[in-house]
């Protein structure tokens, strides 16, 4: 086909997308989509919590800023990512805003960090395998991710990757950061090794599926 | 300032396009064709008449994507993602078929004989000779080069059209090509 034609193609393309309905119904914003999600999120984790039974010690541990940052920074990635996962999937958005969520991660990290090394300083630095966390994830994180695809799905994908990492990043940490609130017996070592690590395992899956799940044309 | 100004026109465009201003949206998409025509031309390094294709796949992009856009905020950086988003895929898809088609046998027709046939066309007396060498070659590379190179086919198409794997199709396309490198130089002397 010669150039000609092909701009010929072009312009009758323009005339016939002109003439479908242009109406559209709603218009997307990463803020309204979070607000959006974690109205369904938060009470998925609060029924969890109350499945597996809230820590008996929370109103003391209220008042531990090791407890309370451990929280704050886990559901801080969380939301964070939510938002992040959410804009980056919007044409417009800078793909910098991915790096909010790992500056929240990173300090999360950092809690748990100090968590072990006040274990090790007090020589109770101890280890055990705790799978159930995983299975925490898994049944309650795996949903709220599936819907924050469906949701991704129906914006405009076009970082299918770092998107789908992000919406593992976030139903993972926002179950990993709540998890806290129930297991009042894991260590620091044993939270670091599995609750990150599920984590990491979460970000990593949807960062390899990313172009299945998000497939846009 | 002109610049500025066509970005607030576009973005008052698409506003209206939003609400169901078809006159605006056909507006629209007119004069975004020359912008993402000139991204398009800036980055892709594949074969040039494949730009009008990815023009049009991203204005089909731009439309199905029309939700996403908040007028509140700018309008070009909206667009140039969704170009730069389709571009890449072409890309991708593009290298994706260069890395599964073998060496093409026009090529060799181009390089192999006298200066005249070292044209983009092919005229009726090179054609005679394609296909009077084509005659000479076992059926099944015979068909390969038919269905890949004059029907056009991709390697997955012609491979269930022979009954065989795209492999094998691969191998008696390639096998083809070099006889009728030699089987034409003998012709043309």
């Amino acid at each position: 086909m010669s150039a000609k034609s092909k701009k010929q193609t072009t312009d009758n393309l323009i005339q016939s997308l002109s003439q479908e309905d242009c109406k559209v119904p709603f218009v997307c914003c990463p803020f309204s989509a979070t607000l959006i999600f974690m109205a369904v999120a938060v009470p998925v984790i609060v029924i969890a919590l109350h499945y597996f039974g809230i820590r008996p010690d929370l109103l003391d541990k209220m008042t531990d800023w090791h407890f309370v940052s451990q929280v704050f920074f886990g559901v801080g990635t969380g939301v964070t990512a939510t938002m992040a996962a959410f804009a980056l999937a919007i044409p417009g958005f800078s793909r910098q805003i991915a790096f909010i969520p790992f500056v929240f991660f990173i300090l999360w990290v950092a809690t748990l960090g100090y968590g072990i090394w006040e274990d090790y300083q007090a020589g109770k630095l101890e280890y055990y395998h705790n799978p159930i966390c995983v299975h925490h994830m898994i049944k309650y994180g795996l949903p709220l991710a599936i819907l924050m695809i469906v949701v991704m799905r129906n914006f405009a994908p076009i970082n299918p990757r770092t998107s789908a990492a992000l919406a593992g990043l976030a139903v993972s940490s926002l179950c990993a950061g709540s998890w806290i609130i129930h297991d009042n017996v894991d260590p620091s070592l044993v939270q670091l090794v599995w609750h990150l690590g599920m984590v990491v395992a979460f970000t990593a899956v949807f960062y390899v599926a990313g172009r299945f799940l998000l497939r846009w044309r | 300032m002109a610049k500025k100004d066509t970005q607030s026109d576009l973005r008052l465009l698409m506003k209206a396009a939003q609400k169901g201003d078809n006159t605006s949206y056909a507006k629209l998409l007119r004069e975004i064709t020359p912008i993402v025509r000139s991204i398009v031309n800036q980055r892709w390094r594949g074969r040039r008449e494949m730009v009008e294709d990815i023009v049009q796949d991203v204005l089909l992009s731009v439309h199905r994507a029309r939700h996403t856009y908040d007028p509140r905020r700018p309008f070009r950086p909206w667009l140039y993602a969704i170009t730069r988003y389709r571009v890449v895929e072409a890309v991708r898809a593009f290298t994706s078929k260069e890395s599964k088609e073998i060496y093409s046998g026009q090529d060799y027709l181009e390089t192999f004989t006298d200066n005249t046939a070292n044209s983009k066309e092919v005229n009726l007396e090179e054609r005679d000779l394609i296909e009077k060498s084509l005659r000479k070659l076992p059926k099944k590379q015979r068909d390969a080069v038919r269905l890949v190179k004059l029907e056009g086919l991709s390697m997955a198409e012609a491979a269930v059209k022979m009954g065989m794997s795209v492999s094998a199709v691969k191998v008696n396309a390639h096998r083809a090509y070099k006889s009728l490198k030699t089987i034409m130089a003998v012709e043309l002397k």
